[in-house]
């Protein structure tokens, strides 16, 4: 799934993924159709962001205005849409996910000190995949012992964990769909693994 | 497995989390030499109990956040849990986190 920046001058990211994604139906597909969709989501910016304690409350107003996403006070909770998302990442810690359009680091820097604000560009650094469908849960349920069912992990719910041994953040968009955060550097490892899990429910890649 | 309530996330598997140390031993104030005693005694002195055990364990797969976990160490039986400013205290049956 390609997002954002289509313009040709625009020096776009290359996914970690891009050589080992075969598009089709694979596993057991059964007659109800796949059980899963399995999709990149392909370039993002993913920026952490850090407030100073002292300063947090207005300066997070400041950005939530700014930036026009409100920032989840809740543990393990996110706020906002494919456009532009907030994740609870720890105390006075967030997570901004959109589509790679504008430079999102420079637009907070020149309206904010660097004492007040921290901010680490994951963007290089993470890939995510999109995970959707009836049996999407059952899949997290090999890959961590955290609890994923509906009651304890709901939409705009996020946990970071362990997730098939790899460090994950996963984000419940909605019922069934969750998107993935993983390191880019074994983002094709965990593609196998995912795949591999995925394929007694039947699944397929778009 | 066992499993660590992250007072922050929840209860979590202990594979997530990367233990730290013994949570009861504090930092001497100063680091002038006639505290010598006190500095050997914390970077090298450690209790071995049997039984309830104060630890510091890091959500490292997590939060990231240092937690605080009241461990027996015959049954691994975790016992209470907490930020490490907390006191968890000790009252009639068995330890229980303060208010």
């Amino acid at each position: 799934m390609t997002e954002g920046n289509t313009n040709k001058n625009f020096l776009r990211r290359q996914s970690a993924l891009a050589h080992v994604i075969n598009y089709g139906q694979f596993g057991n597909v059964s007659l109800n159709g796949p059980g899963l969709f399995i999709c990149e989501r392909h370039p993002l910016t993913i920026l952490q962001l850090e407030t100073a304690k002292s300063k947090n409350p207005q300066t997070l107003a400041e950005i939530s205005n700014l930036l026009n996403v409100e920032f989840p006070q809740t543990n393990n909770t996110c706020h906002g849409d494919d456009e532009r998302r907030s994740l609870w990442l720890g105390p006075n810690r967030w997570l901004i996910v959109e589509p790679e359009r504008d430079c999102l680091q420079t637009l907070i820097k020149t309206k904010f000190s660097s004492s007040d604000v921290f901010l680490t560009d994951l963007s290089h650094g993470r890939s995510t995949v999109r995970l959707k469908g009836r049996e999407a849960r059952e899949v997290l349920m090999k890959g961590s012992g955290v609890d994923w069912h509906l009651n304890s992990f709901g939409t705009d719910h996020c946990v970071h964990t362990k997730l098939f041994d790899l460090a994950a953040t996963v984000d419940c968009r909605d019922i069934d769909v969750f998107d993935i955060y993983i390191a880019r550097g074994f983002a094709e490892d965990f593609w196998d693994i995912l795949l591999d899990s995925a394929e007694e429910f039947g699944y397929q890649v778009d | 497995m066992l499993i660590i309530n992250c007072p922050l996330c929840g209860p979590r598997d202990h594979a997530e989390f990367t233990y730290i140390g013994d949570a009861t031993k504090n930092r001497p104030k100063s680091d002038d030499i006639s505290n010598d005693d006190a500095w050997y005694d914390y970077v090298y002195l450690r209790d071995n109990p049997k039984g309830l055990h104060e630890e510091l364990w890091q959500h490292s797969f997590g939060c990231r956040c240092f937690v605080k976990v009241v461990r027996n160490t015959v049954t691994h039986q975790i016992i209470a849990t907490g930020m490490p400013k907390e006191d968890l205290i000790l009252d009639e049956k068995g330890f229980e986190r303060s208010v």
